[in-house]
């Protein structure tokens, strides 16, 4: 049964495996966007099957040895897939309000934009109520209340834009916000400057 | 060798009219093959529970990689690539020399064996020390959640969830080559007495998968911690 592989078998795995290390090394310092994560782990895994394959013998093996192998790929896949299909989806979840972060966005890019005048965002109150307002204001649940940025930010309105442009995920109770870089500075100037002023201000009396 | 059998069946007690067997060969086994066969077998599940028990934690660093990306490069750039590197031609090498030494056995090559069991235990060796640097480094730095943390810039917390798995991962993997260093110990003990023959070396050959396993692991967290977002960083 036992397969004996010539010594030059290992010596050309060892030869393998030291270009494809060279390869994933030099290829993580390419620019290739977001192709640089699935390069890296498909050379992993051609490294990985050269391990198995020879040094660990399973070429070799008999087809139960095979199969078992192969089922890792199976368990693996439950793991990840259903792990990542129930995190990666809770932000789709309906808010009291009745908007959801994936179904606000349309109705976002649909809405008439104000133009971006100093003029025309005199009063920002009805671009606030279709887009910040949807979710912050002094009572939601659904993301942080107007309180808590004015606590986080008090008048630095530059980094409630900058947020607003490239939002982080910083408290897991809430959905994550989605960009809203397409309104363009000057509307997110004028909402944010609106947002700190009404915040400032005392909450309504419930 | 009909003379080791019959000696061995004595000592036994086999007089009960069951033929002479090798001495190796367990009683509730046909053949010498059929028994590697059930030893690979459940070494292989042992492996894919080892697998499962790796992914948990790789799947807790892809959610936090899909939520903090940022955070994920600006604590990758931290580590040290040649270091890692190393480390990975280090462990390689060592799952070459692993490979020679069941090859070694496979043949009856009993020196053969011996030496490349020490080379495989001094290679390991080699990496759990250039590790130990490496963690050396990052005390000295503060960059060790929990125990020894101070960044100045970049997403301080999230960057600390990054280091966290760092630290979870790799020395997990070092605590298995630890255990590895254990078992290749035994068998170079057992490769000294000349237990193994190219009829039965089970143990060298089971010891060599376990080995494998740790170096494939190894092959999965360089790009996954050392190599991650290395082309878009600012210089």
């Amino acid at each position: 049964m036992s397969h004996i592989s010539p010594k030059s078998t290992y010596y050309a795995i060892f030869g393998a495996l030291m270009a494809l290390t060279t390869l994933t090394v030099y290829v993580a310092f390419q620019h290739l966007g977001w192709l640089n994560f699935p390069v890296a782990i498909t050379i992993a895994f051609l490294k990985a099957s050269l391990v198995v394959l020879f040094f660990m013998h399973v070429k070799y093996s008999s087809r139960l040895i095979k199969l078992l192998v192969a089922s890792t790929f199976f368990f693996l896949a439950c793991l990840f897939g259903l792990t990542m299909t129930d995190y990666l989806s809770r932000g789709w979840l309906t808010s009291p309000r009745g908007t959801t972060t994936a179904g606000m966005l349309p109705k976002l890019q649909a809405a008439e934009l104000p133009a971006a005048s100093a003029q025309a965002l005199a009063n920002p109150q009805p671009l606030f109520e279709a887009t910040c307002g949807s979710c912050h204001s002094f009572t939601t649940k659904t993301a942080p209340t107007l309180a808590e940025i004015h606590n986080l930010y008090a008048t630095d309105v530059e980094k409630v834009v900058t947020w607003a442009k490239a939002p982080q995920r910083k408290r897991m109770r809430f959905e994550p916000m989605p960009s809203f870089a397409h309104l363009g500075d000057a509307r997110l100037h004028a909402l944010a400057n609106y947002m700190l002023q009404q915040a400032a201000q005392a909450p309504p009396a419930p | 060798m009909p003379d080791a059998l019959a000696a061995h069946a004595e000592a036994h007690g086999h007089s009960h009219g069951h033929a002479a067997h090798h001495p190796d060969l367990q009683h509730h086994f046909e053949t010498l093959e059929q028994q590697k066969e059930a030893s690979a077998l459940g070494m292989w599940i042992f492996i894919i529970q080892e697998v499962m028990f790796f992914g948990g934690l790789l799947a807790a660093y892809m959610l936090y990689r899909i939520w903090y990306p940022t955070a994920w490069s600006e604590g990758s750039a931290e580590l040290n690539i040649q270091l890692g590197g190393l480390n990975t031609v280090v462990l390689i090498g060592s799952s070459l020399t692993m490979a020679m030494a069941v090859r070694a056995a496979q043949t009856g090559k009993q020196k053969a064996l011996v030496g490349f069991l020490i080379a495989t235990i001094a290679l390991g060796l080699v990496f759990l020390v250039v590790k130990g640097f490496e963690y050396h480094d990052k005390w000295v730095l503060h960059h060790v959640p929990g125990l020894n943390f101070q960044l100045e810039e970049g997403q301080v917390p999230q960057i600390a969830i990054f280091l966290s798995l760092y630290f979870a991962l790799t020395g997990l993997h070092a605590l298995h080559m630890v255990i590895g260093f254990v078992l290749m110990s035994v068998i170079l003990w057992m490769a000294w007495r000349k237990r193994f023959s190219p009829e039965w070396y089970t143990p060298v050959e089971m010891a060599g998968l376990y080995w494998h396993f740790v170096d494939i692991v190894w092959i999965f967290l360089v790009p996954l911690l050392y190599l991650v977002d290395r082309a878009h960083q600012v210089q």
